[in-house]
């Protein structure tokens, strides 16, 4: 049996879509008898009340429970309770108070019932132009991989149509249903059981497959299952110290604590941490913030409370700690395949872990990958964030770099080091580092000079760069800037 | 040296008193080609029948100006067009990344761990004479000396995590005392975590720092020159005689080294097209292969 809960006062003032806040308060009424509730369509909600006989009893005694419950929250409701969720709907918006129909008798209950009841429904399931504030999405039906497959096509959620599916878009279904309830009214159909009457062969070369399926849904019959709301789930964990803590260690025992309930939460669910937030309440009455968007999902215990430590020896807290709240954005966990064929790559956990470690020991700008950008400066280069998931990417193998000899490798001083240089004839003749340890000498021979130049919208560069080789063997790469007329040595050639 | 008959006999009578599992062989195994990591040179690879051992620490050593990290970065960007990861420790933060690229690296395989360029000042002078910071005991150490326990201890935490296939530590630019300082269990400790493992760690320097018994040692030379002698320059031999001159300084003689550099042009329009040197390889397991020196060249 299913009931359906449709706010009173919206039906009879014909007044503006329902708000957010009165749907939520009829999924929350629904909710206190059932698990299994769906919205249906502004302002209505469908519950499913299998089982319930035991606890509640009749399911007239049931409806009016309902009623009652929502009446203690200051809502006014129709409750119609039939053995199809169509039925129970249609009955909803025709009849005023508790209705409630024995099963196989949707089709007799619903045959009086007047045409307007469902165009009302229909065009209720398919808004030409949803006016009103959009529903929180947790009201549109929808199951985890459906919030996926949203999440990855970024497109606007809309109402699944209850009448089954249709490829056209809402505007063209809005048109469409109108066109078919209007051309019902001319042939003088007045209520559903006159067009439940009609041959559903006739109907279907007049009308199409939309006007059989109005059809049945004038006959009371669902064209599909019940699909229930998912509850919002909550992964996050609170403890307040009985006495302050200072220092990270104690801290970390208090982190298991909080982390290992909540990461097992995760695994039950099929779920990982895509970021993991950790609110220090001191007792400055401050709150230390911190929140840490993952590389990978991850829902080890002992690898989020490394990694948050980890954060909050370069960020520590300013004061002693009262209370810990930690609160975990959750994703769908990993699948992982390992290959027979390929050299396994590290977890994304381990590499995770690596990269925060290797922060916190040279700094967080100091590790990565290396990226070259798009210009001609010298030695240019940014560092990317190393990738910690390597498994997901492509392990095809690039082509063998051509049979030239390798490159010679430059060993760059990130500030290149001012020296000393004798010029004769217009070339270096000799290098004179002021520090031992630098490369000095005489040259024995060069290249050059190489003009070089750019940026000059920016602090760019204008220098005359040589190779040379000094008598020790050394060679290396100096350069004279055009600005200043001093010379340094930009590396060693190795 | 047996005959066959005797030594299928021999064979055949442990096999009779079951001890014929405790047969082996003395001869080297030859190495799985699963066992290397190639440095991308053709030359090098013959000569070290496939390239670096994994789960070995081995050593790339020479002066400034001999290839050593040019050879290293081919390595490394063998090594990621592979499909493998490398780490880079690089203690003073020398390396211009555009080399990889420019070799065929992928960069995004690529862990560089950079640390700080210490003024090149405090590389020069003595120890006592370094800006430094007092530690706890007492003991003031120089910035160099905090970079490298910084870099050996970024290492370690890569051996640690595992997954890469080559992991270089570059020592090149830092002074000899300075890493003489470590205590030598710091090598021990390292092969220990890479023993077993599948990533082969180089060390990057000047002169021999470390290598495990299943390392080896890649020197790389620039023809010698022995000033006021009037002979011609010498061109290094087998490394069991250069091993030995390393070790003993050349007495009443002055070698002074010529850079490997090869150069195109006229006197008005020269370029430096290039650099040789010579390759001569030390391991502590005999191979098939041990003698002579390998050619290399690297080009701009």
């Amino acid at each position: 049996m299913f009931a359906c809960l449709v706010e009173a006062g919206r039906l009879e003032r014909q007044g503006p879509a329902p708000s957010a806040d009165g749907v939520a308060v009829l999924v929350a009424v629904a909710q206190v008898f059932s698990p299994r509730v769906e919205p249906a369509g502004p302002g209505a909600v469908v519950s499913d009340l299998s089982g319930l006989e035991r606890l509640f009893g009749t399911a007239d005694a049931i409806a009016r429970e309902l009623r009652r419950e929502a009446a203690d929250r200051g809502l006014a409701i129709r409750v119609a309770v039939a053995g199809t969720r169509t039925a129970a709907r249609l009955l909803a918006y025709g009849r005023p108070g508790v209705t409630v129909i024995e099963r196989g008798g949707e089709a007799d209950a619903v045959s009086a019932l007047p045409l307007g009841v469902l165009r009302r429904m229909v065009l209720a399931d398919v808004p030409r132009h949803p006016s009103g504030p959009r529903l929180p999405a947790r009201f549109y039906r929808t199951s985890p991989m459906q919030e996926l497959a949203r999440q990855r096509s970024a497109e606007p959620r809309s109402a699944e149509l209850q009448f089954g599916h249709t490829n056209l878009t809402p505007d063209a279904a809005h048109e469409r249903f109108h066109d078919i309830l209007a051309t019902l009214s001319q042939w003088g159909l007045k209520t559903l059981g006159d067009l439940a009457g009609l041959s559903s062969a006739s109907l279907a070369e007049r009308l199409g497959q939309e006007g059989v399926a109005l059809q049945r849904l004038a006959r009371g019959e669902d064209p599909g299952p019940l699909v229930p709301l998912v509850p919002d789930e909550r992964f996050e964990a609170h403890l307040d110290l009985e006495w302050p803590i200072e220092g990270l260690e104690p801290l970390s025992f208090v982190l298991g604590r909080l982390l290992e309930p909540v990461c097992g939460h995760l695994e039950r669910r099929g779920r990982a941490a895509a970021a993991i937030a950790v609110e220090l309440r001191l007792v400055s009455r401050d709150v230390h913030v911190r929140r840490l968007q993952l590389p990978a999902p991850v829902r080890d215990a002992r690898v989020l409370r490394t990694l948050v430590l980890l954060d909050l020896e370069s960020h520590p807290p300013a004061a002693g700690i009262d209370a810990v709240d930690v609160r975990i954005e959750p994703t769908p966990g990993r699948v992982l395949q390992y290959s027979l064929l390929e050299r396994a790559q590290p977890a994304p956990e381990q590499m995770s872990t690596l990269l925060a470690r290797l922060g916190a020991l040279m700094g967080q700008d100091r590790c990565g990958s290396p990226v070259l950008p798009d210009t001609w400066r010298p030695g240019a280069f940014t560092m990317a964030p190393f990738a910690a998931d390597q498994s997901s990417r492509s392990r095809q193998v690039r082509p063998d770099p051509p049979a030239d000899p390798p490159p010679l490798a430059l060993r760059r001083y990130r500030q290149p080091v001012p020296v000393r240089v004798a010029v004769e004839q217009h070339r270096p003749a000799r290098v004179m580092a002021d520090r031992v340890g630098l490369a000095s000498g005489r040259v024995e021979r060069c290249a050059g000079p190489w003009r070089t130049s750019g940026e000059w919208w920016t602090d760019g560069w204008r220098r005359d760069e040589w190779d040379v080789a000094l008598d020790d063997g050394t060679v290396c790469r100096i350069f004279r800037d055009r600005e200043t007329q001093g010379w340094f040595i930009e590396g060693v050639i190795d | 040296m047996p005959s066959a008959t005797a030594l299928a006999d021999l064979e055949s009578l442990l096999r009779a008193r079951k001890l014929d599992t405790t047969l082996t062989t003395a001869l080297p195994l030859a190495p799985h080609q699963d066992d290397l990591v190639p440095t991308g040179l053709a030359a090098l690879d013959s000569h070290l029948l496939g390239g670096l051992p994994r789960g070995q620490l081995s050593e790339v050593i020479g002066p400034q100006s001999s290839g050593r990290t040019s050879l290293v970065q081919a390595a490394v960007a063998d090594v990621t067009r592979r499909g493998e990861l490398a780490a880079l420790i690089d203690t003073l933060d020398r390396w211009d990344p555009a080399g990889l690229a420019e070799r065929g690296a992928d960069l995004s395989r690529v862990l560089w761990v950079r640390g700080h360029d210490v003024p090149t000042s405090q590389l020069s002078l003595a120890p006592e004479w370094e800006p430094s910071r007092p530690v706890t005991g007492g003991r003031r150490r120089s910035q160099v000396a905090h970079a490298l326990d910084r870099a050996v201890k970024a290492l370690t935490l890569v051996l640690d995590a595992g997954g890469f296939g080559l992991v270089v530590l570059d020592l090149a630019d830092v002074p000899l005392a300075v890493v003489r300082d470590l205590p030598f269990t710091t090598w021990m400790r390292l092969h220990r975590v890479l023993e077993g493992g599948s990533t082969a760690c180089v060390l990057l320097g000047a002169e021999p720092i470390a290598r495990s018994a299943g390392g080896m040692s890649i020197r790389l030379e620039t023809p010698r020159i022995h000033a006021g002698d009037g002979r011609e320059p010498e061109r290094p031999g087998a490394f069991d005689a250069e091993v030995r001159a390393s070790r003993r300084p050349f007495l009443g003689r002055r070698a002074t080294r010529t850079s490997g550099a090869r150069w195109a042009g006229g006197l008005g329009a020269q370029r430096l097209t290039g650099v040789s040197c010579e390759a001569a390889v030390v391991r502590a397991q005999r191979t098939l292969q041990t003698t002579g020196t390998v050619p290399l060249s690297f080009g701009t």
